[in-house]
This record gives C-alpha cells, structure tokens and sequence, in this order.
C-alpha cells in the first residue's frame, strides 16, 4: 500500500507527481553511485561515459551520451533490447530514460508486477511505478531491456 | 581576463571609465566573419567586448577555433548575460578556459577589475555551490550537473576556484572532478578507481597536496 511507504520530501520536492503515483523510499541518501549504476546492479561507484575517472564505464562500451552506448553498456551485462515493460518471472528488466534531444537522463529497474527501483541522483533509492519519473526532469522512457536471472541469486534492490 | 554577466546599463562605459583611455570598446555582430575579423586586428589591450547575447551556438563554436588569434594575452573582459556565458562555457569550451574570473554585476559594482581576495573567491564559491546543489541533488546525469551554469561559473573561476573546491572535496565528495580536470587538465584518477567517489576525491586532494596546495 503507498500510504505505508516511507516518504522523502526531497523527493517530492523534485517529483510533485510522484505522490499521485505511489512510492516508497528504500536508502538512505548517498552519493556513491547514481541511476545507471543501480540499475545495472552496482551499489559501489558512480556509471557515466565521462572521459575524467569521475565515472566508471564499461571499458567496451562507446564514451557518448547516446541511448546507444547506453544500451552497449547494459548489454555487456547481458541485457538485450525489449518491446514490453511487463513483468515476466526469470527475467530482470531495466529502462532507459532520455530527454527530449535523445540525451539519456536516467535508469531504473524492474523490481516486480508493480515496482521498479531508481536511485534519485544523489538522494535516496526509491521504488515505484515506471513512469511515474517521467516528465520534465527525467524526459521519457525510450529503451527497454531484460536479461535472464537466476533465481538463486536475486539482484540488488529487492527490498 | 574576466566576464561580466548581467550587463546592466551602461555596463561597458562604466568599465572603460575604469580602465582608462586606452580601454578599447567592441560590440559584437552577427556576420561573424566580421567580428572575428575585428577582435583580431584590433591593438586594444584592455578590450570590453559586448553585444555577445546576439551569437548563437555555432558562432561560438567558430570563435572557439580561433581563440589564440583573437585575444593575444590582451587583458579582455566579456559583457554578456548569465545565459550566454553558459552558451560560452558549452559551445567555446577553449575560449572560456581564458577567463580567470567571473563577475555578476552585483557582486563588485565599484571595483570589478580589483583582484579577487580568497575570502571573496570562497563566498562566490559557496554561492555558486549552494545553487548547484540545490538545483542539481535529483540529477542522475553527470553531463547535466556539469553543465549547470553555477557548476560553469566555478569552473570559470579558474585556479582560484581550486582551494574551495578542494576544501569542499574534503568535507564531502561531489562531483568536482569534472571541474578540477577542466581547470588544471590533470588526471589523477586511477582507471581501477573511476566512479568510487571517495577514491575520486582521495585522488584529486593527493593531486592537491602534490601540486603546492593548502586548503
């Protein structure tokens, strides 16, 4: 049930809608990792294709701010590009968000039926409907990918 | 050299007063063949440049590519609005690395050209901060963060803008990296340690210590 969930009013501050939507915190606040890292399962450093070591990135996917590198980089981990956002069991999802120019902004994972999990930029992990982060900070879902998962060892995030 | 950003009334007379005869007083146009043109054969030192809100992206960009031949290590100060010395710091990345100061109009109304203290340069510093985070905290792109004109402010601080950040990186570590590289153009981040924020910053404050810097 939302009303149940914790709340942030950080959260709420940037995402007004979100309210509407149902959402829960799940972190405290940290800035030792961002959306894409969390998305692709990482909890220990910052994702980005930067040039300067401020970020990692997959050493084999392209350093562009393209939905394609992006989707190169979540296909080293064996994500393949998808058509649905459904829920399916054995399969992990994730989604890419860009702006209006294509520029990627931010990703979240599919966490179950209902929920999918997103760190905030530098503010708490949160889970909740996918689009419910659309809008004029995050811009659109535009990439949806899935991957195998093995049930002995659920990915992070399942909380 | 310097930027001046909002340009109030009169901004450029009351520069030039202050600089002196010699102060030369260039308005910038949009045939930018032509304004190129006059940056670079013009023997003024110091040089007002003004009516920069009329370039777009791509005569910045042109501008950027002849940065050497236009300015010549004349002491130049830019007039523009908050919007465009983004545009500068976006499209003119060369260009902007020139500029060692950024001054809004408020902040210095009777002595812009006076050297900066590091008591001056730790407020304008935390000013800029403070916005940066606040507008940026939800933000998950470190391109969008960057480029945040508070972030680009700092950046065009130049090496003034190194002791507060530093000071800042050791409180908490933020995204500084990306300025400090703009900066200095160093790299001291190991490969095995990029995107470990603390690593990040242990990097760049042993960077610090290593180059003659207290904090």
């Amino acid at each position: 049930m939302p009303g149940e969930r914790p709340r942030a009013a950080l959260i709420e501050h940037y995402f007004p809608d979100i309210v509407d939507w149902g959402y829960g915190v799940t972190s405290d606040i940290t800035v030792e990792y961002n959306c894409i890292a969390w998305a692709a399962g990482d909890d220990s450093r910052y994702w980005w294709p930067t040039e300067e070591g401020s970020a990692y990135w997959p050493p084999e996917a392209p350093r562009s701010l393209t939905v394609e590198a992006f989707a190169a980089a979540f296909g080293r981990l064996g994500y393949v590009v998808c058509d649905s956002e459904e829920h399916e069991d054995g399969v992990e999802k994730i989604a890419l968000f860009a702006d209006s120019s294509g520029e990627p902004t931010h990703a979240a994972r599919q966490l179950d039926a209902t929920d999918w999990t997103s760190k905030v930029g530098d503010l708490h992990d949160i889970r909740h409907p996918l689009r419910a982060l659309e809008g004029p900070e995050y811009g659109q879902v535009v990439l949806l990918m899935k991957r195998a998962v093995s049930r002995r060892e659920p990915p992070p995030g399942r909380k | 050299m310097a930027i001046i950003a909002p340009p109030p009334a009169r901004a450029v007379e009351r520069i030039a007063e202050r600089l002196g005869r010699n102060a030369a007083q260039i308005h910038a146009s949009e045939d930018i063949r032509a304004f190129a043109a006059k940056l670079r054969e013009s023997g003024a030192d110091p040089m007002i440049v003004s009516g920069l809100d009329a370039l777009s992206d791509s005569a910045w960009q042109k501008l950027d590519r002849q940065r050497d031949r236009l300015l010549r290590d004349r002491l130049t100060l830019l007039v523009l609005s908050m919007e465009s010395a983004e545009r500068l710091a976006r499209c003119a990345p060369n260009l902007a690395s020139l500029f060692g100061a950024f001054y809004q109009w408020d902040d210095v109304p009777d002595a812009p050209l006076e050297p900066a203290t590091e008591e001056a340069d730790q407020a304008t510093f935390d000013r800029r901060a403070k916005q940066w985070i606040e507008d940026t905290q939800f933000v998950s792109s470190v391109t969008r963060k960057v480029r945040h004109p508070a972030y680009q402010e700092i950046v065009a601080m130049g090496e003034r803008a190194i002791r507060p950040i530093l000071r800042d990186l050791e409180r908490e570590p933020r995204m500084w990296g990306p300025a400090l590289h703009a900066i200095t153009g160093a790299l001291p981040v190991l490969p095995a340690d990029a995107g470990k924020v603390a690593r990040v910053a242990e990097a760049w404050l042993a960077w610090g210590r290593d180059n003659g810097y207290a904090w």
